[in-house]
């Protein structure tokens, strides 16, 4: 039991820390290109953010 | 176009092939060395997936550490993850639902073949990621595998442990060939040394790992301006 959780959390904090930056860097900042105004709020291949 | 993509995929992942077969081996026969079966070998393979860390878990495993030594070895060990991930988050952008595989399956290797974003021509970007991230996690699990059952016939698994020591002898020899900066490695070299001689052998890694990490801070704005 004991080396399932000692092998639980190996494996845990390694998938965090993987994942955390994606978590963290999630959340788009703002751009600023003019054209983001014709392609918002729905991602499209028109706007130069969503291709990027 | 999936074929193809699997198969760019495919040539793209051989040369991490016999590195982890082999690495795997070692890891899977140090594994039933310390009375651990195949299961437990296929298991860390695919839930860990991480050398060193899987390495060093054999030892966390045999002496039976704390949950507390554990997560604070695994958070040492694996840190560098963290900068895998950030570099690849433009990358992995739109990658849909093989996104969180491959994120998972970013090791140091998978990270080599894919960090500079280029794609063979002709294959998917999404599905040759996935695929080389698949491929060579294929090759880990089947080399620990490997190992584990070679373990149990082999009469004595005495020196395969050095195989660790090995891999991080020839990652450091690497290191200080490629790089005119030789700087971070002697720190990591003097630290170690020092924490050796300071906490003894059984308990000088967390504190060297910290020191490191301090010093390396401390150092930061010297490096970037070298840089």
């Amino acid at each position: 039991m004991k080396s399932a959780i000692i092998v639980g959390v190996m494996a845990a904090v390694s998938a965090l820390l993987r994942f955390l930056p994606f978590v963290v860097f999630r959340k788009r900042t703002p751009p600023t290109s003019p054209t983001w105004a014709g392609c918002c709020p729905r991602p499209s291949s028109a706007c130069w953010w969503c291709t990027a | 176009m999936t074929k193809q993509t699997i198969r760019a995929a495919f040539i793209t992942s051989v040369p991490v092939l016999a590195g982890y077969i082999v690495l795997g081996i070692g890891f899977g026969i140090l594994l039933r060395g310390a009375g651990y079966g195949v299961g437990w070998a296929a298991a860390m393979s695919a839930l860990i997936y991480g050398g060193s860390m899987q390495y060093v878990g054999v030892g966390l495993l045999a002496s039976g550490a704390s949950i507390i030594t554990t997560a604070l070895t695994s958070f040492m060990v694996n840190a560098r993850h963290l900068f895998y991930s950030i570099s690849m988050i433009g990358v992995y952008k739109g990658a849909g639902r093989a996104k969180p595989y491959m994120i998972f399956a970013l090791t140091d290797e998978t990270y080599s073949l894919l960090c500079d974003g280029k794609v063979p021509e002709g294959a998917d970007p999404t599905m040759y990621r996935f695929f080389v991230s698949l491929f060579n996690q294929c090759y880990w699990i089947v080399g620990g595998v490997l190992g584990n059952l070679l373990g149990a016939v082999l009469p004595s698994t005495a020196g395969v442990e050095f195989s660790m020591t090995a891999l991080f002898v020839a990652a450091f020899t690497e290191q200080w060939r490629t790089s005119r900066d030789h700087l971070p490695a002697l720190t990591g070299a003097g630290c170690t040394l020092l924490c050796l001689l300071l906490f003894g052998p059984e308990n000088f890694l967390i504190p060297a790992m910290v020191l490191i990490t301090v010093v390396l801070t401390l150092l930061r704005g010297r490096e970037e301006a070298t840089a």
